[in-house]
C-alpha cells in the first residue's frame, strides 16, 4: 500500500482551538450564573431562622421602591450589550468586493452542490448560498469540528456570507437546519489551499 | 396619574368563588390536568428514547427517530406543558373570584377537546404514519418527505396541529370571557373592561375601573389571551394551504412561511410563561405570608409585554437574511427582544423579594416555586445570549438551544405545574396530599437532575455540536453518554409524581403524613441543613454518574470517526492511490448523504444502494457529471479526473450485495 502524502486525512486543518464567540459566551454566561446564583443562596438563606414564630418586619414597600432601581438596572445592562455586541451582527459585511473568491453553494436534500469546491486561504470567499427543495442551514467547521459560520439556506432566495480561511486545509459543510432523514449525513468537504 | 407615584404593595386579599362555579373550576382543571399528565408521561419517555439512541444503547431508524423527536416536542411542548397551564388558569381564576360562567365552561370544555383530538392526531401521524418533520414542520419539508411519508399523511398532521391551534385560540376566547365577566366587576365597554384586566388601571385608575384592584394573576393571563389570538391566526391559514397543498398544486414562499411559523412559534412559548406566572403571583405571597412585593411599574412591564410578545418572532430568523427587509426586522427584534425579557426582570424582581427575608414555608409546593423561579433566572439568562444577533449566529441551531428551552419549559414551567399540582390538587379533591416529603424528593431530583441534562446540552452546544440529529458525530459521544444516568434519573423520579398524584386521587395518605398530623412528627426536609444534605447528595450522586458515562462515551468514542464527515481508510488491495482519490472524492462530495456504500463507510438511505446497483465506471461517471432524476450534476463542482476517479471508485469498491 502506497502511502499518499495528499491523503486528506482528519486533523490535518491547523485552524483548531475554540470559536471566539463561543469563548466569549461562556465566560458572559459563567460570571452571571455565578453571581445570580450567589443572589439566590442568599435569598435561600433569607427565609431560614432558627427563631420559632419570627415576625415578618421587613419594609417591603422599600422592596417595591427598589424595583424601579431595578428596571434601570436592567435597561442599562441591556443597553451596554446591545452596543458592544451591535458591531458583530454579521449582516453588513457580506456585500460584493474586489477580491474576493466567488462561491455558489446549492443545496438540497441531502447534498451540498459547491463550486468551486477548492478555495484558497487568505483571501475573502462570498458564498452565495440557496437551496433547491427546502431550509438547510450551511454552517462550515473545521477539521476539529470547531463551528466557524452559519446561515440559513433558504429555498428561493440566496443568502450571501463572506468568510476568510486563515489556514488551508479540509473544512467540513454540515446542515444545521433539520431537512429530513438523512439531515445529519448531509455533510460535505471544502478544500482550501494555500494562500498566494 | 403617572408611573412615578408611590409604589404600592397592595395586600390584595382574593375571595375565592363558591358553590357551582367553584364545581365547574374544579371539574375543568381536573380534566387538563389529568389529560396533560397522561400527554406528559408518553412524550417525556420519548424524550428519554431520542437521547439513549443517540448513546447507541437502543438505535432507533433515523425516520422513526425524527418522527419521534415531532412527537415528543409537540406532545411535551404543547400537550403537557402548555395544556397542563391552560387547566390551571380555571383553578387560579376561580382562587381570585372570577366566575368561568356558562359561556367560559362550554369554551373551556370545547377547547379541551380540541387539543386532545389534535396531540392523538399528532401522535398518530408520527409514530403510526411516520409524519418526521419536526414540531416547526419547516415549510416545503413536510412536502418533501425523501419517501417516508405521503402528502396525505401531511394533510392529516397539519388538521391534527391546527386543531391544537384551535383549542389555543378557544381558550384565549374564554380566559377573555372570564376575565372580562362578572369577576372585574366593571360596567364599561368590553374594551375597557380588557385594559382593566391586563393591568392598566394600577397606572390610570379612574380611566379602567374595578370593584376591587385588578387581581395580579389576572393580568398575565388576559395579556397571553390577547396575544395568542393574535399569534395564532396566520398560523392556522398557513396550516389550512397545507391541507390544501396536500391535495391540489399551490404553494407559498417559504420565507414567509418561515415568518408565519415564528409568529406563532414565539408566542406560544409565552403560552406556557404567562399563566405559569399567574400562579407565581397567586401562591408565592400565600406561602411568603405577604402581599406581592409590586410596584405600578408591574403594570408597565405588562403593557410592554403585550406589544412585544407579538412583534419578537424574527429572532427565531437571525440566520435568514437573503434580503435586505428580512435583516432590517431581524435587527430590529434584538431591542424589542431585550425589552420583552424586562418583564422577567420585573416579575423575578417581584417574586424573590416576595419571599426574601419572610416566613416563607418550605414544602413540596413552595420548593417547586421557589426553583422554578430559579430556572427562569438562568434559563432567562442562556434565553439573552440567543437574543443576541452576534452571539446567535454560533449558538443558533446547536444543542445549547436544546438546553436553553429546556431548562426553560420543564425546569421553569414543568417544575411550576408540579408545584400548582401538589398545591392545589388536595384542595381540589378536597383532602391532604398523599406525601408531601415524596414531593420534595421529586421536586428536588427532578430540578437537580434536570438542571445537569441542560447544562450537558449547553456544554456540547458550545462545542458546536448540532440539534435534530438523529447520529451525532463522535465527537459528542463522551457527553452524549454522561447525559444517560441523568436522563435516567429524571425520568425514574417521575414515578413519584405519578404515584403521589394516583395515591391523592384515591384519597390515601401516607403514614408520614399521618404522623404528622398527629404531631408525632417534625417535617423532614424542612431546616436548611437536611435541604442542603439533600441537595448535595444527590448533587454528588449525579455528578459520579454523570462522569461514569463520560469516561465510557470517551473511552468508546473512535477518534477516527470524531468528525462529521467520515473517514477516509486506505482501500485494500489493488490501484491504492487512485481508490484512495476516488474514495476521497466520495466522501468530500457528500455522497454518503444519499448512498449507501460499504468501503467508504456510507449509510445515506435515499438515493440507490451502490453496494446492491454495482454500476460500471462509466455509468457512474455519466450520472456523476450530468445528474439524474433528483441526483444533482457534479460536472461544475468536479474536474473531469476527480469524476474519472469517483467512478473507478464506486465500481471497484461495490460488494454487488445488499
Amino acid at each position: 500500500l502506497r502511502e499518499t502524502p495528499e491523503a486528506p486525512g482528519r486533523r490535518r486543518c491547523e485552524n483548531t482551538g475554540v470559536n471566539p464567540t463561543a469563548l466569549t459566551i461562556t465566560i458572559a454566561y459563567s460570571a452571571v450564573v455565578f453571581v445570580a446564583v450567589v443572589a439566590i443562596l442568599i435569598v435561600w438563606r433569607s427565609t431560614h431562622s432558627f427563631e420559632r414564630n419570627r415576625k415578618d418586619t421587613t419594609d417591603t414597600h422599600r422592596l417595591a421602591e427598589g424595583e424601579k432601581g431595578w428596571f434601570m438596572f436592567a435597561v442599562a445592562a441591556l443597553a451596554v450589550l446591545l452596543l458592544a455586541t451591535l458591531a458583530f451582527i454579521p449582516y453588513g459585511d457580506n456585500a460584493k468586493a474586489e477580491g474576493q473568491q466567488e462561491v455558489r453553494v446549492d443545496s438540497q436534500q441531502f447534498a451540498w452542490v459547491m463550486s468551486p469546491s477548492t478555495i484558497r486561504a487568505g483571501v475573502p470567499a462570498r458564498f452565495a448560498v440557496t437551496s433547491r427543495d427546502v431550509n438547510h442551514g450551511f454552517a462550515v467547521y473545521n477539521d476539529e469540528n470547531v463551528l466557524l459560520f452559519q446561515i440559513q439556506a433558504v429555498p428561493g432566495s440566496t443568502s450571501h456570507i463572506v468568510y476568510t480561511f486563515k489556514e488551508p486545509g479540509r473544512y467540513q459543510v454540515v446542515c444545521l437546519e433539520f431537512c429530513g432523514l438523512n439531515h445529519h449525513k448531509m455533510v460535505g468537504a471544502l478544500q482550501v489551499g494555500e494562500a498566494r | 396619574v403617572t408611573t412615578a407615584t408611590a409604589p404600592a404593595p397592595t395586600g390584595q386579599v382574593y375571595t375565592p368563588v363558591t358553590g357551582d362555579d367553584r364545581a365547574v373550576a374544579r371539574s375543568l382543571t381536573l380534566w387538563y390536568v389529568l389529560a396533560s399528565t397522561a400527554i406528559f408521561a408518553v412524550s417525556g419517555l420519548l424524550g428519554a428514547a431520542l437521547r439513549q439512541s443517540q448513546a447507541d444503547i437502543v438505535r432507533i431508524d433515523d425516520n422513526a427517530w425524527y418522527a419521534v423527536m415531532t412527537a415528543h416536542g409537540l406532545g411535551a411542548f404543547v400537550g403537557w406543558a402548555a395544556f397542563a397551564v391552560m387547566g390551571f388558569t380555571w383553578w387560579v381564576l376561580a382562587e381570585v373570584g372570577f366566575p368561568i360562567g356558562t359561556l367560559g365552561e362550554r369554551l373551556a370544555r370545547a377547547a379541551w377537546w380540541c387539543m386532545v383530538v389534535g396531540v392523538a392526531g399528532v401522535v398518530v401521524t408520527t409514530l403510526v404514519f411516520s409524519f418526521a418533520g419536526s414540531w416547526v414542520f419547516l415549510y416545503p419539508l413536510p412536502f418533501h418527505s425523501a419517501g417516508q411519508w405521503s402528502d396525505w399523511v401531511t394533510a392529516l398532521f397539519s388538521a391534527s396541529v391546527l386543531l391544537v391551534g384551535l383549542s389555543i385560540i378557544i381558550w384565549c376566547v374564554a380566559v377573555l370571557v372570564v376575565v372580562t365577566g362578572p369577576g372585574l366587576g366593571s360596567d364599561r365597554g368590553v374594551l375597557n373592561r380588557l385594559g382593566a384586566a391586563m393591568g392598566l388601571g394600577i397606572l390610570w385608575p379612574r380611566k379602567f375601573v374595578s370593584a376591587q384592584p385588578v387581581p395580579y394573576p389576572v393580568i398575565p393571563l388576559t395579556v397571553i389571551a390577547i396575544d395568542m389570538i393574535i399569534a395564532t391566526a396566520p398560523l392556522a391559514v398557513l396550516l389550512v394551504e397545507m391541507i390544501i397543498e396536500s391535495f391540489t398544486a399551490i404553494s407559498v414562499d417559504p420565507l414567509l412561511a418561515k415568518n408565519v411559523l415564528w409568529w406563532f412559534g414565539h408566542p406560544v412559548v409565552y403560552l406556557l410563561l404567562f399563566p405559569a406566572v399567574a400562579i407565581y403571583y397567586l401562591l408565592v405571597p400565600r406561602y411568603a405570608k405577604r402581599p406581592l412585593v409590586a410596584g405600578n411599574i408591574i403594570a408597565v412591564g405588562w403593557t410592554i409585554a403585550v406589544i412585544a410578545n407579538v412583534t419578537v418572532w424574527a429572532h427565531h430568523l437571525y440566520l435568514d437574511y437573503p434580503n435586505g427587509i428580512q435583516a432590517a426586522i431581524n435587527t430590529g427584534m434584538e431591542p424589542i427582544t431585550f425589552a420583552l425579557t424586562l418583564v422577567s426582570a420585573l416579575s423575578l424582581y417581584s417574586l424573590f423579594m416576595t419571599i426574601f427575608n419572610s416566613r416563607w414555608t418550605w414544602n413540596a409546593a413552595s420548593t417547586a416555586l421557589f426553583l422554578g423561579l430559579v430556572s427562569w433566572l438562568l434559563a432567562g439568562l442562556s434565553g439573552v445570549v440567543n437574543a443576541t444577533i452576534a452571539w446567535d449566529a454560533f449558538v443558533h441551531n446547536t444543542l445549547w438551544i436544546v438546553g436553553h428551552f429546556h431548562h426553560m419549559a420543564l425546569l421553569n414551567i414543568g417544575i411550576v405545574i408540579f408545584g400548582a399540582v401538589y398545591a392545589f390538587l388536595p384542595k381540589i379533591v378536597g383532602h391532604e396530599l398523599y406525601s408531601d416529603r415524596m414531593g420534595m424528593w421529586h421536586i428536588w431530583t427532578t430540578f437537580l437532575a434536570g438542571t445537569a441534562n441542560s447544562a450537558i446540552w449547553i456544554v456540547q452546544g458550545l462545542d458546536g455540536g448540532p440539534r435534530r440529529f438523529a447520529q451525532l458525530p463522535g465527537e459528542y459521544d463522551a457527553w452524549t453518554a454522561a447525559s444517560i444516568p441523568v436522563v435516567a434519573i429524571l425520568t425514574l423520579v417521575q414515578l413519584l409524581f405519578v404515584w403521589n398524584v394516583v395515591q391523592t386521587l384515591r384519597g390515601r395518605t401516607s403514614t408520614h403524613t399521618r404522623r404528622l398530623a398527629m404531631g408525632l412528627d417534625r417535617p423532614k426536609l424542612t431546616s436548611p441543613a437536611l435541604q442542603g444534605f439533600v441537595m448535595v447528595t444527590t448533587l454528588l450522586a449525579l455528578a459520579g454518574l454523570a462522569a461514569a458515562g463520560w469516561a465510557i462515551g470517551n473511552r468508546d468514542a473512535d477518534e477516527a470517526e470524531a468528525a462529521f464527515l467520515p473517514p477516509i481508510e486506505q482501500p485494500a488491495g489493488g490501484a491504492g492511490g487512485e481508490l484512495a482519490a476516488g474514495q476521497q472524492v466520495f466522501v468530500a462530495s457528500g455522497c454518503g448523504g444519499c448512498h449507501q456504500l460499504a468501503a467508504a463507510n456510507a449509510t445515506g438511505t435515499v438515493g440507490p444502494d451502490l453496494d446492491q446497483l454495482a454500476p460500471t465506471d462509466d455509468r457512474v461517471a455519466e450520472i456523476v457529471a450530468n445528474g439524474r432524476g433528483a441526483m444533482p450534476a457534479f460536472r461544475d463542482q468536479l474536474t473531469p479526473e476527480q469524476i474519472d476517479a469517483v467512478a473507478t471508485y464506486v465500481a471497484e469498491s461495490a460488494t454487488g450485495g445488499p
